[in-house]
C-alpha cells in the first residue's frame, strides 16, 4: 500500500507541479484538482496500475487525497 | 399583453407562483416572492446610491445571487454586464473601460478585485439585497423605461483578442426568449439545469425563460462538471428535466457510458447550442433517453442567443453532421454567396440574419457595428438591419442549413480548399474518440488533430481517418490528449490547442 502511496503522490505532483500535495489535505476542495486534472489523473492511474477506473468511482470523495486515491487503486488491484 | 420590460415577466410568476422555487444554487435557494423582495431592494439601493438608470457590474461568483444582482439593476431602470472574477486583469480592465459602469455589485470574495476596477464605486451585494425597498421610487424608474432600452451588454471572447460589446436590449430578450418558451414548450413544469455562466449568451435563454414562465431553474456549479456520476444523481435529486447546454458538457457524460451506470431519470429535454454537436455524442443521448426530445439551436451572440433551430427527428449516422436547421419564428435568414449572389440549393454562403433578436451593436464600435449590422443584401427597400454572422453554412434540399465553418475555419492547404470542420467531423466518427479538434497552425501549413477518449492510438486513429478522409485532408499529425482544453464558456479552447502546437 505504501507503494501505491508513493506512486500516487509523484503522479499527483506531475499533473500538479505547482500543488503542494503533502500539505493539502482536501485536493478537491482546494480545486487542486478539477474537471481537467481529474482526467488526466484517471488517465495517468488507468495507464500506470493497468486497471479501468469506472464512472462511479469518479467521486469527489475517492480523489480527495493521496490515501483514499491509493485506497481506490488498491479496490481496483483486487478486483 | 405586450411586454416591455422583463421584469414584468418576474412580477407575475411572483403572483401566480410566490412560494415556488425560481433560482437555486448549491447554498441559496429563493422562491419567486422572495426573489422579487430581492430584486426591488437592491433597486432601491442602487437608486438611493445615485445609481439607478445607468451601466452596472456585476462580479460576483457562480450563484442565485448573481441573478438577483442583475435583476436588481434592472429594476433600477439601468443595464448591466457580468464580470468574471476568474478572466484575466487585462480583459476585465478592457471591459471596465468599455462599459463605464458608474457601479459594480460586488461580495466579500470579490470586493478587492472590484476596488482595483472601480475604485469607490463598489456595493457589495448584501447590503443591497437588505435595503429598504421604495415602490415610489421604483414605479417612477419604470415609468421612464422603454422596450429598446438596453437590458446587457455582453462582451463576446471574440477571435481577434479585444472583447466585443453586444448591446441588448429589453424587445431583443422579450421577442427572442417568447420564441424559446413557445418553440420548446417550456412552461411553469420545466426544471432546468443551468450550465452556461452568466457572461454565455446561452445563460439568457433558461435563466429568462423561467420567470417567463413561472419555471424553476437550478444552477449547476463548475465543480460537479468534474465528477459524472455526482452530476448525475444531483440532478435527479432535482428532478431536472430541461437542459440547455454546450456539446462539451453533454460530452462529459457520454464520455465513460455514465448514462448506463446512473441514468438520468427525468431529463425529457437536450437542447445545445454554442458548437458543433458530434453526431455520435447525440446518439448516445438518444440511445440513453429515448422517450426525450433533442435540438441543436444555432446562433451567435448578436441575434441574442439564437437564429436557427434544428429539432431532431430521426437518427443521423455518426459521420452525418447535424443541421442547424431553419430560421426562428420571426427572423429571417438569407445565405449569400461569395459572388454576391443568394446561395441556392448545396451553395455555400455566408449567413446574414434579420429580425427582433438582432441586437443593438457593439457598444463603442460603430465602426464594427456599420460593418456587420447591414442593410438586406437582397433588398435594399428592407428596412431590417442583418447580422452578418460570419458563418458559412449551405441550404439543403430538404429546408434545413448545414453548418460548414466559421469563414476562418477554411484553410487552403497545397492548393485544395479545406473545411476544418469535415476534418473534425471524420475524427470525431473514428471508434474510442470522445472529443477531438482540428487546428490550423499556419507556420507550417498543417493540420493538426487534437483527441481525447479511450484507448486511443495514434497509429489506429490515423488509420481509420485514411477511411474517411480523402487524402488531401488527412492531417499532418495527430495529438492525444487526456482532455481537451476548455475555455471559460466551456467549449473547446481552440487558442490553447493552437499553442500547443508550437510545444
Amino acid at each position: 500500500m505504501d507503494e501505491i502511496k508513493e506512486q500516487v503522490h509523484d503522479m499527483l505532483q506531475e499533473i500538479l507541479p505547482d500543488v503542494d500535495i503533502d500539505n493539502t489535505d482536501d485536493l478537491v476542495g482546494s480545486g487542486a484538482i478539477d474537471s481537467m486534472t481529474s482526467i488526466m489523473l484517471v488517465s495517468a492511474i488507468e495507464d500506470e496500475f493497468e486497471v479501468r477506473v469506472s464512472p462511479l468511482e469518479m467521486t469527489p470523495d475517492n480523489f480527495a487525497s493521496v490515501d483514499s486515491i491509493a485506497a481506490l487503486i488498491e479496490c481496483l488491484l483486487d478486483e | 399583453m405586450a411586454y416591455t420590460n422583463v421584469l414584468q415577466w418576474l412580477e407575475e410568476s411572483a403572483q401566480q407562483y410566490a412560494d415556488k422555487i425560481s433560482y437555486a444554487d448549491d447554498k441559496k435557494e429563493l422562491s419567486y416572492s422572495e426573489l422579487l423582495t430581492q430584486v426591488q431592494s437592491v433597486g432601491s439601493t442602487l437608486a438611493r446610491h445615485g445609481k439607478a438608470q445607468q451601466a452596472v457590474a456585476v462580479l460576483l461568483p457562480r450563484g442565485v445571487d448573481q441573478v438577483v444582482a442583475l435583476l436588481g439593476i434592472v429594476a433600477a431602470g439601468g443595464h448591466y454586464a457580468i464580470l468574471d472574477a476568474e478572466s484575466p486583469r487585462e480583459r476585465l480592465v478592457s471591459i471596465v473601460s468599455s462599459f463605464k459602469p458608474a457601479a459594480i455589485l460586488v461580495c466579500d470574495q470579490t470586493a478587492k478585485l472590484g476596488e482595483e476596477l472601480l475604485p469607490g464605486a463598489c456595493i457589495t451585494i448584501d447590503g443591497a439585497v437588505a435595503g429598504d425597498i421604495d415602490t415610489t421610487v421604483l414605479a417612477d424608474i419604470r415609468s421612464k423605461t422603454c422596450a429598446n432600452d438596453l437590458l446587457y451588454v455582453l462582451y463576446t471572447s471574440g477571435s481577434t483578442g479585444t472583447p466585443k460589446g453586444v448591446m441588448v436590449s429589453h424587445a431583443n430578450v422579450i421577442s427572442y426568449v417568447s420564441w424559446f418558451t413557445e418553440c420548446f414548450d417550456i412552461s411553469d413544469e420545466t426544471i432546468f439545469g443551468s450550465q452556461t455562466p452568466l457572461y454565455f449568451s446561452m445563460s439568457v435563454s433558461d435563466m429568462f425563460a423561467t420567470i417567463r414562465q413561472g419555471a424553476t431553474m437550478y444552477i449547476i456549479s463548475k465543480r460537479l462538471f468534474s465528477w459524472p456520476v455526482p452530476l448525475v444523481n444531483w440532478l435527479n435529486e432535482r428532478k431536472v428535466n430541461t437542459i440547455y447546454w454546450v456539446p462539451t458538457a453533454l460530452g462529459m457524460l457520454s464520455r465513460w457510458d455514465v448514462l448506463s451506470v446512473a441514468p438520468l431519470e427525468h431529463i425529457r429535454k437536450v437542447l445545445f447550442a454554442g458548437e458543433v454537436m458530434p453526431t455520435p455524442t447525440l446518439n448516445y443521448w438518444m440511445d440513453k433517453l429515448p422517450g426525450a426530445q433533442f435540438a441543436n439551436l444555432f446562433g451567435p451572440t448578436e441575434t441574442t442567443d439564437i437564429c436557427t433551430y434544428y429539432k431532431v427527428n430521426r437518427r443521423l449516422a455518426d459521420e452525418e453532421s447535424l443541421p442547424i436547421g431553419r430560421a426562428c419564428e420571426g427572423m429571417k435568414a438569407i445565405v449569400m454567396r461569395e459572388d454576391g449572389q443568394e446561395a441556392g440549393i448545396d451553395d455555400e454562403g455566408e449567413l446574414y440574419v434579420g429580425g427582433p433578436f438582432v441586437a443593438l451593436g457593439y457598444l463603442g464600435d460603430t465602426k464594427r457595428t456599420a460593418e456587420t449590422f447591414v442593410t438586406n443584401p437582397l433588398d435594399a427597400n428592407d428596412p431590417q438591419l442583418y447580422y452578418r454572422t460570419g458563418d458559412i453554412v449551405r441550404p439543403a434540399s430538404d429546408g434545413d442549413l448545414r453548418y460548414v465553418s466559421r469563414r476562418d475555419f477554411q484553410i487552403k492547404r497545397s492548393g485544395y480548399r479545406i473545411e476544418l470542420g469535415e476534418i473534425e467531423a471524420a475524427a470525431a466518427a473514428c471508434e474510442g474518440v470522445a472529443s477531438c479538434a482540428a487546428i490550423w497552425e499556419p507556420t507550417q501549413g498543417h493540420i493538426v488533430i487534437f483527441a481525447s477518449g479511450n484507448k486511443l492510438n495514434k497509429d489506429e486513429l490515423h488509420k481509420q481517418l485514411t477511411h474517411r478522409l480523402p487524402t488531401y485532408m488527412m492531417p499532418d499529425n495527430i495529438k492525444l490528449l487526456p482532455t481537451l482544453p476548455l475555455n471559460a464558456n466551456g467549449k473547446i479552447d481552440r487558442h490553447a490547442l493552437l499553442d500547443a502546437c508550437y510545444v
